[in-house]
């Protein structure tokens, strides 16, 4: 039998997503109904964040930094901070490196559960949506308690926190942390073995490790890949030398087993949270949080490479300062833009509705991408 | 993590190629915290290729960012080299057994007036080290080769900095705007493309 | 019908004016009744889904909501009426009457009481499935009059959805038929009178998982509803049209939903007799021309708690399932579904000569 010919169809996901992955334009190149080829176009979303900071000071720019990744405003934050302690020498309390932790690694949780909800609802179960968002207002709503606000925090400063996390606060983390391991199996238990879900997400998008190492592919993506590399245990910064954590890996390379890991960094997320919640209990009585460092007039000198493992991988804050008011450059490394390289070539082959679920499974947010 | 030893790391390596290293991590330095001999003939001979340049240094001048930043936390491997021999360098730093740096983390560029430096970023998970390795271009003839084809996410990259700074890169494979909308004019990152802040 | 028909005997019109009359009438009273249906129908299925994730629904429109869709049906009758370029004129105006018009004609089918006045046939059950494979005409013109390439994607892949999922409907129809031995729909519905043991689901539940799953395909639900949510990736058969036209589009599916349900009900769960076996109004001895209302009534009210159950069944699946591929909906019709119908089919004939024997 000899093989029509077909020509290929030119398909515009358009930078208008209903699915909510940001404005992202992915032009496809179908055969019939297999994806060959698949060409990403980004900066719908560039906001100049990079020129930003040469014409404000470094204190001026802090609010600013939180907006580079909205789900993870504390790791954007801590980055920069922590880039400039390092040029400046300053050390930090240890309470306000437990606050800095445990906010974290909320923020994580945080982070993560928004992905959970908006990967099944591009999955077309609607319901774990709903249910994801109810712990997340319970995050948010604690956030809110404790800085004044609910995405972008400005709560980092140069030096320490700006506000001390009081009993009601901790007594309310801990609530939600308690209450959170039930919740997470009830969710567990509606997704992980049903047989539709599991057709959807087996054996697809397979990333293998010379393409995750080609790219510099971090995070999760490359944990599912087989490979042990997390910063916190690596190089590890604030307190995670003291805390008790696992860093689970997986060796298949598909949707499935990122879906997994991220379920089991929620829990272990947890664990450090209730870890660091028993320390500030009994520490209630100090009040050191922040060390004196008169951040109006910051003058730092040299090359500060700070870097921090966020919930979608590795993310960087180079700051090149001359030692007058405003920084001469800072450059940020996002994990989400190497993410985005990676779709071509770990899509080729699947169909086009496997596309969307590969795609969600990257966890990609487009401001990280874009700046 | 295996231990590295605790000799000059890139002595193979300035052997073949004219590389000049900026800073040396003092953990791998000789004896305590002193400045060893490589990192005082450096400053020195730092400071006598720009007085060159310009009349009013003298080698007692503290040089500001315009021209030299060498001072890096945390302590890493800083080099400069050439911009012919990027592309050996980077292909000799991947592939060869004693160095295996094999991630590009990222590559940073910057406009320092008098002409465009870009620093990449490279990772080596088997040893834990990082290394930074620069490159200078000049303004007038803007262009370097391409290392899209040793570490792939170099491809977005080189396009970005082509975008906010543009500089070209030979041999790419498609160079092109990526954050601007193609018809726009200029390069926003560089230090001549003024923005104003409003307070 | 009947009353109708007897008022106006006496006013002395001619038979064949009765005759029309009655039809008309039945017409119009089905049609609003269809659509009080789905007014119903799509308030309680956002009301229900809301349950499922610990939220309201709406509650602003009216108390609690009522009016919701009719302020949904308002908004959509004052929209713009838009006729793309490019489209193909006349078939893009005629589709979705194609869809609607054969839902309606279903509806007329269908006995919903021992004494309703719908159109009787000796093989009424096997015209319901004729007529259902009308709208799948409709789906494939709306999707490729648009002349836009999503629209066009999404209308050839419910048609071949439908098509396939026909194939499992049909043998399991025959395995009803079967084993009750009339194709007449009321014939079926009195083999089933009495206590709820008589009813056809018990000798053949297998053939009602398969018209289930087959039923969620033809209806474009979840988890098959992938030409409808391509509109995630890209739009479906649906995505050309605005105003009135979609709201017929969307209109019919909603009664085709309720439809297919009381089609069910009165294949397997005994339509519109009760599962005791005795109708509570023939308690009431009224002895006047009326006594059969209260009977109607009755039965009414059985049909309609049993197709309300087999709804609640379906949105309950739609709010626990992600969706399935679209090749992964026709390896389940091809490989599993078909070969299943046959055995279904063979037990069936195995069990009517074992009722005969016994």
């Amino acid at each position: 039998m000899e093989k029509i010919l077909t020509d290929r169809m030119r398909i515009n996901i358009g930078p208008q997503h209903p699915s909510t992955h940001g404005v992202m334009r992915m032009i496809v190149d179908l055969d019939g109904e297999t994806v060959e080829n698949v060409e990403t176009v980004i900066g719908y979303l560039h906001r100049g964040m990079e020129k930003m900071a040469e014409t404000s000071t470094y204190i001026q720019y802090l609010p600013i930094v939180d907006r580079i990744d909205y789900l993870s405003g504390f790791f954007c934050s801590y980055a920069y901070v922590n880039g400039i302690e390092l040029l400046m020498d300053i050390e930090i309390s240890e309470k306000s490196k437990y606050i800095r932790t445990i906010t974290m690694e909320l923020n994580r949780m945080a982070s993560h559960l928004l992905w959970l909800g908006c990967f099944m609802m591009d999955l077309g179960a609607s319901s774990p949506f709903f249910y994801t968002f109810i712990e997340r207002e319970k995050i948010l709503d604690i956030f809110e308690n404790l800085t004044g606000n609910r995405m972008m925090y400005n709560y980092y400063t140069f030096g320490g926190v700006k506000r001390d996390i009081d009993k009601e606060n901790l007594y309310a983390i801990k609530k939600f942390s308690d209450e959170f391991v039930f919740a997470l199996k009830d969710l567990e238990e509606l997704i992980n073995y049903n047989p539709i879900f599991i057709s959807r997400t087996k054996n697809l998008g397979i990333l293998e490790k010379e393409c995750a190492y080609a790219y510099s592919i971090t995070g999760v993506n490359l944990r599912a890949s087989g490979i042990k590399k997390d910063l916190r245990k690596d190089k590890p910064y604030l307190i995670y030398e003291n805390i008790e954590f696992n860093v689970p890996i997986s060796e298949n390379k598909d949707v499935q087993a990122r879906y997994i890991l991220r379920i089991k960094e929620l829990k272990e997320s947890n664990k450090i949270v209730q870890q660091c919640i028993d320390w500030l209990l009994t520490n209630l009585n100090n009040k050191n949080i922040i060390t004196d460092v008169k951040p109006l007039t910051l003058k730092p000198e040299g090359i500060a490479i700070s870097e921090v493992e966020s919930s979608r991988g590795l993310m960087q804050c180079i700051i090149y300062a001359d030692g007058t008011l405003n920084p001469y450059r800072i450059k940020w490394r996002t994990p989400s833009f190497y993410n985005v390289q990676i779709i071509n070539e770990i899509s080729k082959g699947y169909l086009l509705s496997d596309l969307i679920a590969i795609f969600g499974s990257l966890d990609i947010i487009m401001p990280e991408v874009d700046r | 993590m295996i231990k590295i030893r605790e000799v000059d790391l890139f002595e193979n390596l300035k052997r073949k190629f004219d590389i000049r290293i900026e800073n040396c991590p003092r953990m791998f330095l000789d004896k305590g915290n002193e400045l060893n001999s490589v990192q005082k003939d450096m400053k020195c001979i730092v400071k006598r290729e720009y007085s060159a340049f310009d009349e009013h240094l003298t080698d007692d001048t503290e040089l500001k960012c315009d021209t030299e930043l060498n001072h890096i936390k945390p302590d890493i491997y800083l080099l400069r080299v050439k911009k012919e021999d990027i592309r050996q360098i980077l292909r000799y730093l991947k592939n060869s057994e004693e160095y295996f740096f094999e991630r590009l983390d990222c590559m940073v560029c910057c406009d320092r007036k008098k002409d465009l430096e870009i620093m990449y970023l490279l990772q080596s998970d088997k040893y834990n080290v990082k290394c930074g390795i620069r490159v200078e271009i000049d303004k007038k003839e803007n262009q370097i080769a391409t290392v899209s084809d040793i570490f792939s996410n170099a491809n977005l990259e080189e396009r970005e900095i082509y975008d906010l700074f543009g500089i070209k890169f030979i041999n790419h494979p498609d160079l092109k705007r990526i954050f601007m909308p193609e018809d726009f004019v200029g390069h926003p990152l560089r230090k001549d493309f003024i923005i104003q802040r409003l307070n | 019908m009947y009353l109708f028909q007897e008022i106006l005997l006496k006013y002395n019109f001619s038979d064949w004016f009765i005759f029309i009359a009655g039809l008309v009438f039945y017409f119009i009273l089905i049609t609003i009744f269809i659509i009080i249906t789905v007014l119903i129908l799509v308030l309680f299925e956002r009301k229900y889904l809301a349950m499922f994730t610990r939220r309201i629904g709406p509650n602003r429109t009216g108390i609690r909501g009522c009016l919701q869709t009719i302020a949904d049906s308002f908004k959509l009758l004052f929209k713009e009426n838009i006729k793309p370029a490019n489209a193909e004129q006349f078939l893009y105006f005629i589709s979705p009457l194609i869809v609607f018009i054969p839902v309606i004609l279903l509806w007329l089918i269908i006995p919903f009481t021992s004494e309703s006045a719908n159109y009787q046939s000796q093989i009424s059950s096997f015209l319901f499935l004729a007529v259902l494979s009308i709208p799948v005409f409709g789906v494939l013109t709306a999707g490729c009059s648009s002349m836009s390439k999503y629209s066009i994607l999404g209308g050839i892949r419910s048609c071949i959805q439908i098509i396939s999922s026909e194939i499992p409907v049909s043998l399991v129809l025959v395995s009803v038929v079967i084993f009750t031995g009339t194709l007449d729909l009321n014939n079926i519905i009195n083999f089933q009178s009495g206590i709820f043991l008589n009813w056809n689901i018990f000798p053949n539940i297998l053939g009602f998982v398969i018209f289930f799953i087959c039923s969620l395909i033809m209806m474009n639900r979840t988890p098959f509803d992938f030409p409808e949510s391509e509109s995630e990736l890209v739009a479906g058969y649906h995505c050309e049209y605005s105003g009135m036209k979609f709201a017929m589009l969307f209109l019919a599916e909603y009664a085709l939903t309720f439809v297919i349900c009381t089609y069910m009900t009165a294949l397997f769960m005994g339509g519109y007799n009760s599962p005791v076996g005795f109708y509570l109004a023939d308690l009431f001895n009224l002895n006047n021309g009326f006594d059969y209302i209260l009977k109607n009534i009755e039965q009414l009210f059985w049909i309609s708690i049993k197709t309300f159950l087999l709804i609640m069944l379906i949105m309950w699946i739609r709010a626990s399932y992600p969706r399935f591929r679209f090749d992964k909906t026709l390896e389940l019709c091809w490989y599993i579904l078909i070969p299943l119908a046959v055995f279904n089919l063979c037990v069936e004939i195995f069990i009517k000569y074992l009722r005969g024997i016994l």
